[in-house]
């Protein structure tokens, strides 16, 4: 779906309604019925109550001297310059690294492994290996978008993988008739990212500080005009209506377990760690029982080309994997003391990984492939894949790592193993027909397939898999809008669209579920249709239109005002 | 009933709600009996009829009626940060191209252009030393670095009041433009000096010869230590810049953004470092021409280099201190190969900037591909580009009116010029620290992309911390929310008294201040949004509880006066007042 379409479906679908959506009780009758994956995704039973935590490493994370292949002798070649060394090529400076070595050739930077050797040790740290996809892009911002919409390199595509994932999980007009109190996401931020956007919707909120949040209040009015400005004005509104029904909740959520504080964590998190401060405020929120599944945290600063400082504690990649390592083993002690620690995982991700060749100013250029982490309980500790091959004849034309692992695997075996997607959803998520996968995996056939070779344990990423079964809602096939004008006094204008044609049965109810009439009933093709209904010959009150599509339905009210 | 519910019950009860102006008109729709009969459709619908924009780079020629509050507000808007009502009554008696002839008129003096001295700092008398000073004579220590961060908070004060003085309110609009267009940051330039001599540039060259400046702000120094220029030398390249002049400044990676289509590739980003190499700042001249740039031969690599082509040649920058031996100027060849490239990429930027975010559609795409054929055929020159545009009937179209989303400086200074607030530094730096909560911190922005902008700046998070500087605004003060800070600038919790306007006189001079309750109210909103919010809600929401319209009159001016603190604080919390 190109952008264009994208908002000019937005506002009919999100924003358009008369009422704020946090009367979207209206829905929570049976009568309607709803899809039962998005119980499972709301009613959290057991096997679906898991929390993915998404650590966004901005900038580059060199990943050469993240896990090192230190003894390597390429390596000290390949990290050495005329003005001196980025890595551990002295004796002295592999010395240091002999604690965190992970297996063979492989070691943790120090300022890293203080904290990430132990948990790998535990059983509870997973790296992948050499991961990044083909065609790599060295562009900071082509890159990340590549990772967040998890697209090939060539292609632009303008919604997120978590976005697509989450939207399969909820019905077509959400947020409007989702009976969800939580944002199926929070960025701890003040903005969210392209991870996150759907075809309809963004479906992640932003939010700094979710135990204390000062919401702001939506006004309803009527239906924006079709024209730029009320694109825009919709999207506003949205954001309003979010705010306005998000914080009535986390304000009811906090104020049950006392407003959260330092004393409310198992572990003291260093307020001069920028990520710690946001890993604590996921706490909270687990803590105090959000059913929010996906959490989004970043850390920036990786873009190293100078003074890289990957030894110093105190400075540059040092430092930054000082926090990163301190940050998430304070989480994941706190989440296991809160007594979630098998309800949450996390994963890091960088948009790419630095020059084997380190540059002339101790610091390191664009780069491609580098390890992913992932962490938690329910991690099948191990390092999975090789290590990096550094020689010239192993590495790309521009001097770069060649990827092992597509980060599209990771993410199949996240929302597979993690959050029971089955193989359908899967490849609609990751592998739509408007972008192949299959070409990044010479052997395969059917979308993602484990490479064989180093890193089948892939398949095992998670100890006790979800049981699947997670598939697409209702919601794509076709999309009820909110009739317009609406409230209405006589006419309205109820729209849809279909992705394919098909048989349509339009019907409208009352407000005690009887059937006032069948406005429509046959064939449309695919696209935009619309309808109007002549409500001059009823009296006031709320009735429901409702769409069905090849025994799938939709349904709005609406009002009728006299 | 309290605030909440009611405002719930607002759909029900609002049966004025006005019939949007869609697509969806009745010629297009037979009606359909409530019950029986077969309704027919014409379908499918085209939804987007309204966005196909028949307006054009012509012109624009206002009928009776349309020069008014709501379009010169929207040009002061966009080419600014808004008007007081003065500006706007004076304006309505020009057209819309001397208006804006006027915004774009060199001979207006800029402001004084060195801030003060840090005012806290005995030592550093007249001349302001710190701009003078050179940064070998510092060496980080904390007295120092307090400094420095005190001098670039000076810097950010100082802009603000600039952007709140009307004469310049496009220069500034464009200074802002270029600052998040050849993106440094100061957490990483780190002297107060360059970070102020590279914004300075852009204060004095707001609509200059685009070539030059390319030329000019690659050997900036603030250029040449935000992205390494300074250390990319023959023996030891560094591609940063070599990358970013041709990904986020000139041209962009694909032309018309079309994966298909890359602009460059990696071998010329390696070639274009080669060429560049050598530029370095000379932190050794003495004041007060400290930190200019250097060109160092010996660090130059004047090898031969591919660039665009097959032939290869000495690349340089055509300047006085430049080598002999080059064979051609870099930006020369970059703006002969790529010309088209350039032309596109930045009138796209341009029109993002000035009209609407979304150049997907193909109203979007012809306006742009004119601009570039008039920048192009200026020769580079921006403000052909700027003038057209702006005296545009597209520029005009009702439908680009409030398409825009007010950045965190639009909303602030907006604020300040609609209420007609005139600021010091001191106002100047508590204006910062609400941006900070907005997400915007000046001179830092995110990345050398720069500030997103658009949608990024309303969030969950950045919406209500919007809503409460508003009501502050207003007089109807409550407590500042406590967000954390961004890059380690702090959020303002205080809403300062200097900032507070005269709402009474602002009102008074309303047409309807005595007349008729309900236009008077109409009247504020549509002084102060830029979609006028509909009846139903300025009738429901907006005047909940307030006297009927036949009292508001009788008021005295002290009952009127929390009165208008509430009105406008509701007004300003709709959606409608976020857009530009």
């Amino acid at each position: 779906m190109k952008r264009r379409d994208f908002i000019k479906t937005l506002p009919l679908g999100v924003a358009a309604a008369a009422i704020p959506f946090s009367v979207g009780g209206l829905f929570s009758g049976k009568a309607f019925g709803r899809s039962p994956a998005l119980d499972a995704l709301l009613n959290s039973q057991t096997d679906t109550d898991r929390i993915l935590v998404i650590i966004n490493l901005q900038g580059g994370n060199d990943g050469l001297n993240t896990v090192i292949p230190f003894q390597d002798p390429i390596y000290d070649l390949k990290r050495t310059s005329v003005n001196g060394s980025v890595g551990y090529v002295t004796q002295a400076e592999k010395a240091l690294l002999n604690p965190y070595q992970l297996r063979g050739n492989l070691a943790l930077n120090p300022p890293l492994g203080t904290n990430f050797y132990n948990m790998f040790k535990d059983g509870k740290l997973a790296i992948v290996q050499n991961v990044g996809y083909d065609d790599p892009n060295l562009s900071h911002f082509r890159a990340t978008d590549i990772w967040n919409s998890a697209s090939d390199s060539e292609i632009v595509v303008s919604t997120g993988w978590m976005g697509r994932f989450l939207e399969s999980q909820v019905p077509a007009d959400y947020p409007l008739s989702l009976n969800s109190p939580d944002p199926l996401a929070i960025a701890i931020d003040y903005s969210t990212t392209l991870a996150f956007q759907g075809n309809r919707a963004v479906m992640a909120s932003a939010v700094y500080d979710p135990s204390n949040y000062n919401q702001a209040t939506y006004y309803a009015d009527g239906t924006p005009p079709d024209t730029n400005a009320g694109h825009e004005l919709s999207f506003v509104r949205s954001i309003l209506s979010e705010s306005d029904a998000y914080g009535q909740r986390f304000k009811s959520v906090f104020d049950k377990i006392g407003h959260p504080n330092a004393t409310k964590n198992n572990v003291t998190y260093p307020s001069n760690n920028t990520l710690a401060m946001q890993l604590q405020k996921v706490a909270w929120c687990i803590n105090a029982g959000l059913k929010t599944r996906v959490y989004f945290v970043t850390l920036g600063g990786f873009d190293t080309h100078v003074n890289q400082n990957s030894k110093d504690i105190l400075a540059g990649q040092g430092l930054l994997h000082k926090y990163l390592g301190d940050a998430v083993s304070l989480f994941q002690q706190d989440i296991e003391a809160m007594g979630f620690g098998d309800n949450v995982i996390g994963m890091t991700y960088s948009e790419f990984g630095r020059r084997v060749n380190q540059n002339g100013s101790n610091g390191s250029d664009h780069g491609t492939a580098a390890p992913m982490f992932l962490f938690g309980k329910q991690i099948n500790g191990e390092v999975y894949g090789n290590t990096p091959k550094l020689d010239t004849a192993s590495l790309d034309a521009n001097g770069n790592l060649v990827r092992e692992f597509d980060f599209r695997q990771v993410y199949a075996a996240l929302l597979t193993q993690w959050f029971g997607v089955d193989d359908s959803l899967r490849k609609a998520i990751l592998n739509k027909s408007d972008f192949t996968l299959t070409a990044d995996f010479k052997n395969a056939t059917n979308g993602f397939q484990f490479p064989v070779n180093g890193a089948s344990k892939m398949q095992n990423l998670i100890l006790n898999p979800a049981t699947g079964g997670v598939s697409q809602s209702q919601s794509s096939s076709f999309t009820l809008y909110q009739n317009q004008p609406n409230p209405f006094i006589g006419l309205t204008t109820i729209g849809f669209t279909l992705s394919e044609g098909g048989r349509v049965r339009l019907e409208v109810f009352d407000g005690r579920g009887s059937l006032i009439s069948t406005v429509v009933d046959s064939y449309f093709g695919r696209g935009e249709n619309k309808v109007v209904f002549d409500g001059r010959n009823l009296p006031s009150g709320t009735y429901y239109c409702r769409l069905d599509v090849g025994g799938k339905t939709q349904t709005r009210p609406m009002m009728l005002v006299k | 009933m309290d605030r909440r519910s009611f405002l719930r019950s607002v759909g029900v009860t609002a049966a004025g709600t006005a019939v949007a102006a869609s697509s969806s008109s009745a010629a297009d729709i037979t009606s359909s009996p409530a019950a029986g009969g077969s309704p027919q459709f014409s379908s499918p619908l085209n939804n987007n009829r309204q966005r196909i924009l028949s307006s054009d780079l012509s012109p624009w020629a206002p009928s009776s009626g349309q020069w008014d509050v709501h379009t010169i507000n929207h040009l002061y808007r966009r080419a600014g940060f808004g008007a007081t009502q003065a500006e706007i009554k004076a304006a309505s008696g020009k057209t819309p191209s001397q208006v804006v002839d006027a915004l774009l008129d060199d001979s207006i003096p800029m402001r004084p252009t060195i801030p003060p001295l840090p005012s806290y700092s005995d030592d550093k008398s007249q001349p302001p030393a710190w701009l003078h000073v050179s940064p070998l004579v510092y060496n980080n220590s904390t007295v120092e670095m307090n400094d420095y961060s005190f001098a670039n908070m000076k810097i950010r004060s100082h802009w603000a009041v600039q952007m709140n003085q009307p004469e310049v309110m496009l220069r500034e609009k464009m200074t802002l433009f270029w600052m998040n267009h050849f993106v440094v940051e100061a957490k990483k330039v780190y002297f107060p000096q360059m970070m102020y001599n590279f914004l300075t540039y852009f204060r004095q060259n707001p609509w200059g010869n685009f070539k030059k400046m390319v030329s000019d702000v690659t050997t900036m120094p603030a250029m040449l230590y935000y992205l390494d220029g300074i250390l990319n030398v023959k023996q030891a390249p560094n591609e940063n810049y070599a990358r970013e002049v041709q990904e986020l400044f000139t041209m962009g990676v694909y032309y018309k953004n079309d994966v298909t289509k890359p602009n460059y590739t990696q071998a010329d980003v390696e070639a274009v470092a080669h060429a560049l190499s050598g530029w370095t700042v000379d932190s050794g001249a003495p004041a007060p021409n400290v930190l200019p740039a250097f060109y160092d031969v010996t660090r130059h690599d004047a090898s031969r280099q591919m660039i665009y082509d097959t032939t290869p040649r000495q690349y340089n920058l055509k300047a006085a201190n430049a080598p002999n031996t080059t064979e051609k100027d870099l930006f020369d060849h970059m703006f002969e190969m790529r010309g088209d490239q350039i032309a596109w990429y930045i009138c796209s930027k341009l029109y993002q900037f000035f009209v609407y975010h979304d150049i997907s559609g193909d109203s979007e795409k012809a306006i742009i591909d004119a601009m570039a054929v008039t920048f192009k055929n200026s020769n580079w020159e921006i403000k052909p580009v700027l003038a057209e545009l702006l005296k545009s009937a597209h520029f005009f179209d009702e439908a680009n009116i409030g398409a825009g989303i007010k950045s965190p400086y639009d909303h602030l200074i907006g604020l300040l010029r609609t209420f007609d607030i005139p600021i010091d530094e001191l106002g100047g730096g508590t204006l910062f620290n609400y941006a900070v909560g907005g997400s915007q911190v000046l001179l830092d922005p995110p990345n050398v992309k720069g500030w997103p902008g658009h949608h990024a700046w309303i969030s969950t998070t950045t919406l209500p911390y919007r809503d409460v500087i508003q009501a502050a605004l207003a007089g109807n003060t409550g407590t500042l929310p406590t967000l954390g800070g961004v890059d380690g600038y702090s959020v303002s919790n205080t809403y300062p008294s200097i900032l507070l306007p005269d709402i009474l006189t602002w009102a008074k001079q309303l047409t309807n201040f005595s007349g008729v309750f309900d236009d008077f109210v109409k009247e504020m909103a549509t002084y102060l949004c830029a979609h006028v919010p509909s009846d139903t809600v300025l009738n429901t929401v907006v005047k909940n509880g307030y006297p009927a319209g036949y009292e508001w009159a009788s008021l005295n001016d002290a009952i009127k006066i929390p009165i208008l603190h509430i009105l406008l604080t509701r007004i300003m919390s709709l959606a409608d007042f976020q857009l530009s």
